[in-house]
Order: C-alpha cells, then sequence, then structure tokens
C-alpha cells in the first residue's frame, strides 16, 4: 500500500491582525478611561450565509448592565472587505482602511457624547 | 497554586467608600463584596478606582442585598443564580480552576423567627447544591451575612448549610443521616470567637438585654467547600480591626460605628 499523499501542506495561522482583535483592543481601552463605569465589549455571531458580525457594545454595570450598540461590522472569512452594515454601507478593503474609519468613530463627537451620556447616568 | 484575596463587609448603609478603597488598596483585595451597600455601585466604582491603578469592575447581578466588585474583568465572574438574599457565580479565571461564589445576606433576627432562618438555609444549600451540579465541580465558596451564629441549627444542620469547624472532619465530603447523603461545609469562623487575640471576640456586638446573650456574634462568615479548604490557610483569615490609621473597633474591642460599620469586615485568601 502507497502512503498517503498530504495536499495540505503547512498550516500557519493568517498574520494578519483581525478585526476582532483590533476591536476588542479597542473595547478593552475604554474602562480604564471611565473607572470602569462605561465598559466596552465585542459580541460576535455568524450568520446561515457565514458572514461574521462583530457588534461593538458599550456595557453600564451600574445601570443594571445597560447596553448599547455603537456600531457593527461585517466580513466574510476573507477578512477584508469589511461592510458596516446601514444605509451607506461603507466597505474597507484593508486593515489600514478600517483602523482610520474605527479611529474617527470612536473619537467622533457623536460617539464622545454617547459614552458621556452614560457616565453621567452611571453616576448619577 | 496562586490565592486569591476577598474581602466581605456589612457596611451598614454607610457612606463608607473611601475606607472600602483604603482597604481593598492596603490588603491588595482581589474581589470586594459588600452587604447594605447603599452607596449606588457608580459612586463606589469611582471610589474604589481612584488611582489609574485600581481598576475594579462592578459585575452586575439581580440581587441587590449584596454588591461584587472585582479587579477581574467582569467576563470571569459569571452570573449563575440570583435571588433577592443570594447570588451564586462563576468565577473562571484564566489556567485556574473554576470557582463557585455564593454571597448572602440572610434575613435580619429582627424580622425573622429562629425557625425560619433554619429553612432558609435549607433552601440555600439546595441552590447551592444545583449550581455545583450545573458547574460540574464543588469549589464553592459561600460568603456574606448569615445573620446566624456559626453553631446555630441552619450553619451547622446537615440539610442547612452543614458546616463544621474542622478541615479533617469537612475532608468526609459528606455524611449520612436518616439514609441521606448531606456535603460539608468548613468553617473557619469558629477559630475567631473569643478574646484570645484581642478585645474583638467576634465580628458583630449585640447586648441583647435577655436571658440568653451572646453579646458577641459571628453573623459576618465564608464558608468553604472540603474541595478547596484542602487549600485554605486559616491564618490568612482576619477581622479587621483597623483601615491604616482609622479604627473600626472602639477602645473595648466593639465595633465603632462612628468610624465604620456595626459589622466588622473579614478578609481572607483562597488558593485554587
Amino acid at each position: 500500500m502507497t502512503a498517503q499523499t498530504d495536499f495540505w501542506g503547512e498550516i500557519v495561522p493568517s498574520q494578519e491582525r483581525t478585526p476582532l482583535a483590533i476591536l476588542r483592543e479597542q473595547a478593552a481601552l475604554l474602562g480604564t478611561k471611565t473607572k470602569n463605569l462605561v465598559e466596552a465589549t465585542v459580541d460576535t455571531t455568524v450568520t446561515p450565509n457565514a458572514q461574521f458580525i462583530h457588534r461593538f457594545i458599550l456595557v453600564v454595570p451600574s445601570l443594571s448592565n445597560y447596553k448599547y450598540e455603537l456600531f457593527r461590522i461585517q466580513h466574510g472569512v476573507a477578512i477584508y472587505p469589511i461592510d458596516i452594515p446601514g444605509p451607506l454601507t461603507p466597505q474597507f478593503e484593508t486593515e489600514l482602511q478600517f483602523v482610520d474609519w474605527l479611529h474617527s468613530k470612536l473619537s467622533s463627537v457623536e460617539t464622545k457624547r454617547i459614552v458621556a451620556n452614560l457616565l453621567a447616568q452611571a453616576t448619577s | 497554586m496562586p490565592a486569591t484575596k476577598f474581602l466581605f463587609w456589612n457596611i451598614g448603609r454607610k457612606p463608607l467608600a473611601p475606607l472600602v478603597y483604603e482597604l481593598a488598596e492596603i490588603h491588595g483585595v482581589d474581589v470586594i463584596i459588600l452587604a447594605e451597600c447603599a452607596t449606588d455601585p457608580g459612586a463606589m466604582l469611582q471610589a474604589l478606582n481612584r488611582t489609574p491603578e485600581t481598576g475594579y469592575h462592578f459585575p452586575p447581578s439581580l440581587s441587590q442585598r449584596t454588591f461584587v466588585f472585582t479587579r477581574f474583568s467582569r467576563e470571569f465572574l459569571q452570573p449563575a443564580f440570583d435571588s433577592p438574599r443570594v447570588s451564586i457565580r462563576r468565577l473562571t479565571l484564566p489556567a485556574r480552576a473554576p470557582v463557585l461564589l455564593a454571597t448572602v445576606h440572610l434575613p435580619s433576627k429582627l424580622h425573622c423567627s429562629e425557625e425560619s432562618q433554619k429553612f432558609e438555609c435549607v433552601e440555600l444549600a439546595r441552590s447551592i447544591e444545583i449550581e455545583e451540579r450545573t458547574a460540574g465541580h464543588r469549589r464553592t465558596i459561600l460568603v456574606g451575612d448569615f445573620n446566624m451564629n456559626p453553631f446555630e441549627t441552619g450553619v451547622v444542620g446537615a440539610a442547612g448549610l452543614h458546616s463544621v469547624m474542622s478541615r479533617r472532619v469537612a475532608s468526609r465530603e459528606t455524611r449520612t443521616v436518616q439514609g441521606r447523603e448531606y456535603r460539608f461545609f468548613y468553617n473557619p469562623m469558629w477559630s475567631h470567637f473569643g478574646d484570645a487575640r484581642n478585645d474583638t471576640a467576634g465580628s458583630y456586638y449585640y447586648d441583647a438585654g435577655e436571658h440568653v446573650n451572646y453579646y458577641w456574634n459571628m453573623f459576618d462568615q465564608v464558608l468553604l467547600r472540603p474541595e478547596i479548604a484542602e487549600h485554605f490557610d486559616p491564618t490568612r483569615l482576619s477581622i479587621v480591626t483597623a483601615v491604616g490609621a482609622v479604627s473600626l473597633v472602639r477602645p473595648d474591642g466593639r465595633p465603632d460605628p462612628a468610624n465604620g460599620s456595626d459589622h466588622l469586615p473579614i478578609l481572607f485568601e483562597v488558593e485554587f
């Protein structure tokens, strides 16, 4: 009997930073800025058509664990492109484009207003 | 085996957040459990996270009788069971054996007869057994204000919490009574009765003015299942009488509500 041939070759994880890892990094940073009054978490689900959906959620533990979804992103197994579901559905072809967008989203006036409002309620 | 430091304190609805912060900071507490905490959890978090190094989290629970704050990420402390007076959570730390943390503030003798207190203990024991079965282990830490002494029937009785003063006895794990098997808890608080160490002879003082009067009580207790008690060093448990320069007791050793609460905090380390 001849030896079986391995058609797979060597498999190593992609060196690319995944969107999930990037989102988690940013989520972990929020608590330290708010004395853990407002924290962020990333919830991941998989759709029946094999799309990954990562929801970036603000959590206020002291307000009965109040949760607010700041945004969600979606991508397939190829990771890129990343879609932002919504009326404008922007799409990012590279990590750089996604990180630029994430930076502007998290530092936007709108996001800061939401976090500030949650902080005010958490301490009132 | 790494040790985790716990603090339990019934703060008697007093604004003691700065003192809780000091206590946690001085002793490097990992998990703070507060009963009768009238301070909003948000305000308590602000006080606890006064300095950027601390970083306590508030994993919420439906039980409003005990609040838990922890240095661990909220994801590591997940709710398992909640009732108004009991909260059971799964504490799962990376590379550590998972444990169950049950926190309680059981009914006071002011509003509950001794018989009713016993039945509360039976219900509590049943809830713990159910969660242990679900979790698939019995590494349970039960802590809180029981409003009962370690020698009372609800705390000692087989169908109640079935806690004993000796690790050697508890290490038998179970005892059969009338053909039914009951699991033990180890109760290290027994060793803290009396004035051998100092004038503070318990965690709570009450002069009842009736025939039977213990004066000193040990309502604030931690009970450990044998599976976790075997790694427990009883000398790493203390009733706290001072926070830095602030004394929590009067010169006669009794809790000083002017500085702290009418209950004294208990501090303990558990390895798991």
